[in-house]
């Protein structure tokens, strides 16, 4: 049955004449032995000599044409057309034609040169210039930035007023160095003064509670010390002495500072 | 050639050389010699496409018109034949475009039945011819390329070698299209065989 299915696919190129010798006389060896392909066969056939007659309805179609006369009115009307198509003025050129050629030519050559100048150009990144590069911070460090500068202003501010403080209360107030001292102490608390006015808006922003607290003391002091300026006598000297070791500041300014310090961002 | 026919025979090479020629200075005997040799073929060609005599004297007509008209491009040394069929060939393309195409949709949409496929073979009721008639309807069916394959192979008796040469094609191909063309047929045809005995 496989063979018979196989043999029954290559009838139809076996009828037509398609196949290898090989592969025909195999054909036609099972041909012999079985009567179903045998069947197949003769159907092949009939159709291809049915396709054949077809061949006999054009003979019977061709018969009765006059073939000279159908000749002679071609020919004829070959004639009439050959002779229509000389009589026909050339027509003009056209926008395509020979006249505008050079010029067709000219436009062609522009646009291409054209288009390579503006792909060179765009090449080149004229119309399109490479973005600088820029600087991006986000909020949260800048935060912490502005924090750690304010932190910095204050321990300087505080370690300078511990200066001054210490030089003004470990000194005493003896007559022959006590108008430049008093000059000396009086320029470093104007200084000072300066400072804190640039530290204030930072100890504003950022939560410094107890730093505040201290700065403005020394500023209090300062103020003072910038306002008696060269004037001050020797009880006066005692006095801010006196009050600069009630109150403690040294060590407040060295706590304070410390603690800063510690907190280092 | 079929002698019975009377067909004239094709021109070599040289002659065809001459012909054309001729046919370019516009000699008339030269150009209804040229008709006169392969105005069957033509016809042949055309009514196997089409099935219908006057349409394939059209088709002639046209074929020898454009010839004339074309003579100029004919490369010497080349067959004859081969260049008028193809030029036959392409202008039955056109027409059937042209023409055929709705009605072979129309066609294509009837049933078998309507086609009158599975009428017995009787040959008292005049029938017994009735495979050859069934096949040519069959044949208007095919496509193309198939058609054009088949008809010139069957109604022309031309060689696979000749019909490649004359549709551009390789013989590969003209086989396999013939063979599609035949297993069509048959398919088509199927009601006619299971009504036979």
């Amino acid at each position: 049955m496989k063979a018979c299915a196989r043999i029954e696919r290559r009838l139809g190129k076996y009828a037509s004449g398609h196949l290898p010798p090989g592969e025909r006389e195999a054909i036609m060896t099972h041909l012999r032995d079985c009567p179903s392909c045998r069947a197949g066969e003769a159907r092949w056939q009939r159709l291809l000599e049915a396709a054949s007659a077809g061949k006999l309805d054009s003979d019977r179609a061709m018969t009765g044409i006059d073939w000279e006369g159908l000749a002679q009115r071609i020919a004829d009307e070959a004639e009439r057309r050959a002779a229509g198509r000389r009589a026909r003025p050339e027509p003009r050129p056209g926008f395509f034609g020979w006249l505008f050629r050079p010029a067709m030519a000219y436009l062609l050559a522009g646009l291409v040169l054209g288009g390579l100048g503006m792909w060179a150009v765009f090449k080149a990144g004229v119309f399109n210039p490479k973005p600088r590069p820029g600087f991006y911070a986000s909020s949260e460090f800048l935060d912490k930035a502005e924090l750690e500068l304010a932190r910095r202003e204050t321990v300087d501010y505080l370690e300078r007023s511990q200066y001054l403080l210490l030089d003004f209360s470990q000194t005493s107030a003896d007559p022959s160095g006590a108008a430049r001292r008093i000059e000396t102490a009086s320029g470093r608390a104007v200084d000072l003064l300066a400072r804190k006015k640039f530290i204030n808006s930072q100890l504003d922003a950022v939560p410094m509670a107890k730093a505040r607290e201290i700065c403005d003391q020394i500023e209090a002091l300062c103020l003072e010390l910038s306002q008696l300026g060269g004037r001050l006598d020797d009880a006066q000297w005692r006095e801010i002495q006196g009050r600069v070791r009630r109150s403690q500041l040294l060590l407040k300014i060295n706590l304070v500072k410390k603690e800063l310090q510690s907190r280092e961002i | 050639m079929d002698e019975t026919r009377n067909e004239p025979r094709a021109a070599d090479a040289v002659e065809a050389g001459l012909l054309i020629r001729g046919v370019r200075r516009g000699d008339r005997e030269a150009f209804l010699t040229v008709i006169r040799l392969y105005q069957q073929k033509v016809f042949q060609m055309a009514y196997g496409f089409f099935g219908n005599r006057e349409d394939a004297l059209d088709i002639v007509q046209e074929t020898f018109l454009r010839v004339h008209e074309k003579s100029g491009l004919f490369k010497e040394g080349y067959g004859l034949q081969g260049w008028i069929l193809q030029i036959a060939k392409n202008i039955c393309i056109d027409f059937y475009r042209k023409n055929y195409k709705k009605r072979k949709e129309l066609e294509s949409r009837q049933s078998l039945d309507e086609l009158n496929l599975a009428a017995p073979a009787d040959p008292h009721s005049g029938r017994a011819s009735d495979l050859p008639l069934l096949v040519g309807r069959c044949v208007n069916r095919l496509a193309q390329r198939q058609r054009l394959v088949f008809v010139m192979r069957h109604y022309q008796e031309f060689r696979n070698e000749d019909i490649a040469r004359i549709l551009k094609i390789s013989t590969g191909t003209v086989k396999s299209l013939h063979f599609k063309a035949v297993q069509n047929l048959k398919t088509m045809l199927a009601p006619y065989w299971e009504s036979q005995p």
